[in-house]
C-alpha cells in the first residue's frame, strides 16, 4: 500500500514540479529498511515511570530526518540566519530529530512534556547545556559554528537529535514519502548533498538551469 | 554447575544477539584509580585495606541486553564483572534479567529487576551517579549477620567475600528477585509499585526456594514538577542456614521491616535529593558462646532499629558544559541493645558505630559516552576523634558502549 501511495505521488505530482516555471530539483530519497528504533537500554529499567514514560517502539519515519542540501559552485550565496527556528520535546523525543540552520541562527528549545527536559551538547567548539527546563519554557541557543551538533537529554538518555548548521540558504527537508523538492534556486551549478543522522551521506554535482526542473533521485546506505 | 548453565546460556544469548534485530545490546566499564586511609575495609569505606594504597584497576564491566519481543512485553538483562568486595575479579554475574509487559499506565514484571524500594537503585549505574561510593544504607555493613542474627562482631574480624561481615541496610547491588507490578495512578502524579521478592531488602543472596519471603511497596508522587518524592516500605525475611546454625529451625520468623522516604528537588542546573531510611530487625543474637536460647530451643529473637539518611546536592556548571559539582551528608545511628537479665550479650549503646560521612564529587563529560568522575568522603564514628584513617579517594573513568 506504502509502495502504491509513493507511486501515485511520483506519478501525478513530480511531473507538476517539472511543468513550473521556476529552476527547481526534486526527486525521491530512497532508505534501508528496516529503520533505526529509538534506544531504550539501560534508561528503560532504571527509570522512574513517572518521569519517563516508556518508549513506544515504533519506528522512525526516517524519511523525514532526511535534509537535501545544495550548495552553490559557481557563486557565493547570501546565508543569513533564520527566523523562528524550533526544537521540541514532546513525549521524550525531540520533534524534530533534525534541524537544519544557518549560521547565527537562534534556535528555541521548547519542553512540551509535563515533566523535565534537558538539553546539552558536547560537540567539540559548540559545548552548551540549557539545563532542566519545565514544561513550557523556551529557551534560545545561537548556533555559530556550521557542521553537525548533536543534542542530548541528560533526563532521558534515549532522546537524541542533530542541528545541522549549513553554509546555504537552499536546503529542504523529505516528506515521509521520501520525496523532496527544492525551488526556487538561481541557475547554475551545485553540490547536492543529502544527509541523514544515521546513514552515509551522499552527494552529486548538478546544473540548475533557467526555468528548468531537475530530478535527481538518491539511494542512501547505511 | 547451575550457575554455569545459565551462564552458558546467557553468554549464548548474548553472543548470538547481533544475528537478530530485535535485540539491542550496549554496555559499560570502569576504570579506577583508588586509595584509601589506613584502616579502610571494605565493609566500612568499600576500599579493601590490601588494595588502600594507590592503584589502578577495571572496577566494573556490564553487558546489556534489551529485547522489545512485541504485544508490549520485553527483556532486560545485565551480566556483570566486577571486582566489588575482594578487590579481586568477582565470577560472572547476571545482575538483571527481567521479562516486563508494559501496557499504558500498568507494568508487569518478573525476573531479577531493579528493587523499587527508595532512590538509589534507579540511579546505580555509574554513569548516571554523582557519586563513586554507594551511600551509607547501601554500601556500610552493619552487626546484623544473614547466619547469625545479631553479631557484635560482624564486620570487626573476617573479610567480605571470605567470612562473615554482615549486611548493609539495603542490598548494595540494587537488584531483587521476584515479581514487580506497577501501576501509574495520575500520569505525572503518582505511581505505585509493589514486589514480591525472595527475600528481605537487606539480603544479598539470590535465593532460589521460597522459605524467604519479602514484599516491597513504593509509593511515588511528584506535588510539582521540580519535586519528586517516594514513600517505600519493605517486610520479609533474610536469615539462610549455615553451619553455624544447623541446629535451629524457622529462621524464616526473623524478618527486616524498612521504611523509607525518597525526595529530588531540582531546578534548571541544582539537585537536591536524599533519602531516609529506617529498618528494624527482629533476629537472634549471637556472640562468642554461640546463640543466645530461648525456652523453647530457639534462638531468642530480638529487637534492634537503626536509621540511615543521606542528602545530595548536585550542581551543574553553566559555564563548563558537561561538569558537575557534588556534596554529601550522610548520618548512620543505631540505638540502644538492652540484653535481657541473664544474658552473655554484653549491652551495647549503640549496636554498632554510629557515624557520619562527608563526600565531595566533581565529574566532567569528556564526550557524550565518556564520564571521568573524582571523589573524596572522610567518616567520622561518634565514640572517635576524626583519625583521617578511613578516607577514600577515587577517580574513575566511566565508558559507555
Amino acid at each position: 500500500m506504502k509502495k502504491i501511495v509513493v507511486l501515485l505521488t511520483l506519478i501525478l505530482i513530480l511531473p507538476a514540479f517539472s511543468t513550473a516555471g521556476e529552476s527547481k530539483i526534486y526527486g525521491r530519497i530512497i532508505l534501508p529498511v528496516p529503520v533505526k528504533k529509538e534506544s531504550a537500554f539501560p534508561g528503560m529499567a532504571y527509570r522512574n515511570r513517572l518521569t519517563s514514560p516508556g518508549i513506544s517502539g515504533k519506528k522512525r519515519a526516517a524519511a523525514e530526518d532526511v535534509i537535501v542540501l545544495a550548495y552553490p559552485l559557481s557563486f557565493r550565496p547570501v546565508v543569513k540566519p533564520m527566523m523562528n527556528a524550533r526544537l521540541l520535546q514532546k513525549e521524550s523525543c525531540f520533534v524534530p530529530r533534525v534541524l537544519p540552520v544557518t549560521p547565527g541562527t537562534t534556535v528555541f528549545f521548547i519542553n512540551r512534556d509535563r515533566y523535565y527536559h534537558d538539553v546539552f551538547s558536547l560537540t567539540p567548539g559548540a559545548r552548551f547545556d540549557i539545563g532542566r527546563r519545565p514544561t513550557g519554557t523556551a529557551v534560545g541557543k545561537t548556533i555559530k559554528q556550521s557542521g553537525e551538533l548533536k543534542l542530548f537529554c541528560d533526563i532521558h538518555p534515549g532522546m537524541t537529535a542533530t542541528i545541522l548548521c549549513v553554509e546555504t540558504p537552499y536546503f529542504t527537508r523529505s516528506s515521509r514519502n521520501g520525496v523532496y523538492l527544492l525551488k526556487n534556486l538561481p541557475p547554475g551549478r551545485y553540490r547536492l548533498e543529502v544527509y541523514h543522522p544515521d546513514l552515509k551521506r551522499v552527494a552529486e554535482t548538478v546544473d540548475v538551469k533557467k526555468n528548468k526542473a531537475l530530478r535527481v533521485d538518491f539511494n542512501l546506505k547505511r | 554447575m547451575r550457575n554455569r548453565w545459565i551462564h552458558i546460556l546467557l553468554l549464548g544469548t548474548f553472543g548470538l544477539a547481533p544475528l537478530s534485530a530485535q535485540i539491542e545490546l550496549s554496555g559499560s566499564a570502569d576504570f579506577e584509580l583508588a586509595a584509601g586511609g589506613e584502616d579502610s575495609r571494605f565493609v566500612t569505606n568499600e576500599i579493601n585495606n590490601e588494595f588502600r594504597r594507590p592503584h589502578l584497576s577495571i572496577r566494573e564491566l556490564n553487558l546489556f541486553l534489551f529485547s522489545d519481543l512485541g504485544n508490549n512485553f520485553s527483556f532486560t538483562g545485565r551480566l556483570q564483572w566486577d571486582i566489588w568486595g575482594s578487590g579481586r575479579l568477582n565470577p560472572l554475574r547476571i545482575t538483571l534479567a527481567a521479562l516486563s509487559w508494559e501496557a499504558g499506565r500498568v507494568g508487569l514484571t518478573v525476573g531479577r529487576f531493579v528493587n523499587p524500594f527508595g532512590l538509589y537503585p534507579r540511579r546505580q549505574l555509574s554513569s548516571t551517579g554523582s557519586f563513586i561510593n554507594a551511600p551509607l544504607a547501601y554500601g556500610y555493613f552493619i552487626n546484623i549477620s544473614d547466619t547469625r542474627g545479631f553479631w557484635p562482631a560482624a564486620g570487626t574480624v573476617g573479610q567480605y567475600g571470605r567470612e562473615d561481615v554482615g549486611l548493609t541496610m539495603n542490598y548494595f547491588g540494587g537488584y531483587v528477585t521476584g515479581g514487580l507490578f506497577n501501576w501509574v495512578i495520575i500520569p505525572q502524579g503518582m505511581d505505585v509499585a509493589l514486589a514480591v521478592t525472595n527475600a528481605a531488602p537487606a539480603s544479598q543472596q539470590d535465593y532460589t526456594n521460597l522459605q524467604n519471603l519479602g514484599a516491597t511497596l513504593r509509593l511515588g508522587f511528584q506535588p510539582a514538577i521540580f519535586w519528586q518524592q517516594g514513600i517505600s516500605v519493605s517486610h520479609g525475611s533474610f536469615m539462610r542456614r549455615a553451619t553455624v546454625n544447623t541446629n535451629f529451625d524457622r529462621f524464616e520468623k526473623y524478618r527486616q521491616t524498612l521504611l523509607g522516604t525518597d525526595i529530588v528537588f531540582a531546578f534548571s542546573y541544582f539537585e537536591l535529593s536524599g533519602e531516609l531510611l529506617y529498618a528494624l530487625w527482629d533476629v537472634p543474637a549471637s556472640d562468642n558462646n554461640g546463640f543466645q536460647i530461648a525456652p523453647d530451643g530457639n534462638p531468642e529473637q530480638y529487637r534492634l532499629t537503626n536509621w540511615s539518611a543521606y542528602l545530595d546536592a548536585r550542581i551543574e556548571l553553566p559555564f563548563w558544559p558537561g561538569s558537575y559539582m557534588a556534596g554529601r551528608y550522610e548520618r548512620m545511628v543505631f540505638d540502644r541493645f538492652t540484653p535481657p537479665a541473664g544474658s552473655s550479650l554484653v549491652s551495647t549503646n549503640p549496636w554498632d558505630d554510629s557515624l557520619i560521612r562527608y563526600s565531595f564529587a566533581l565529574g566532567y563529560r569528556l564526550a557524550r559516552p565518556v564520564l571521568l568522575k573524582f571523589a573524596f568522603s572522610e567518616q567520622i564514628y561518634d565514640d572517635r576523634t576524626l583519625r583521617r584513617d578511613d578516607w577514600t579517594l577515587r577517580l574513575v573513568l566511566n565508558v559507555s558502549l
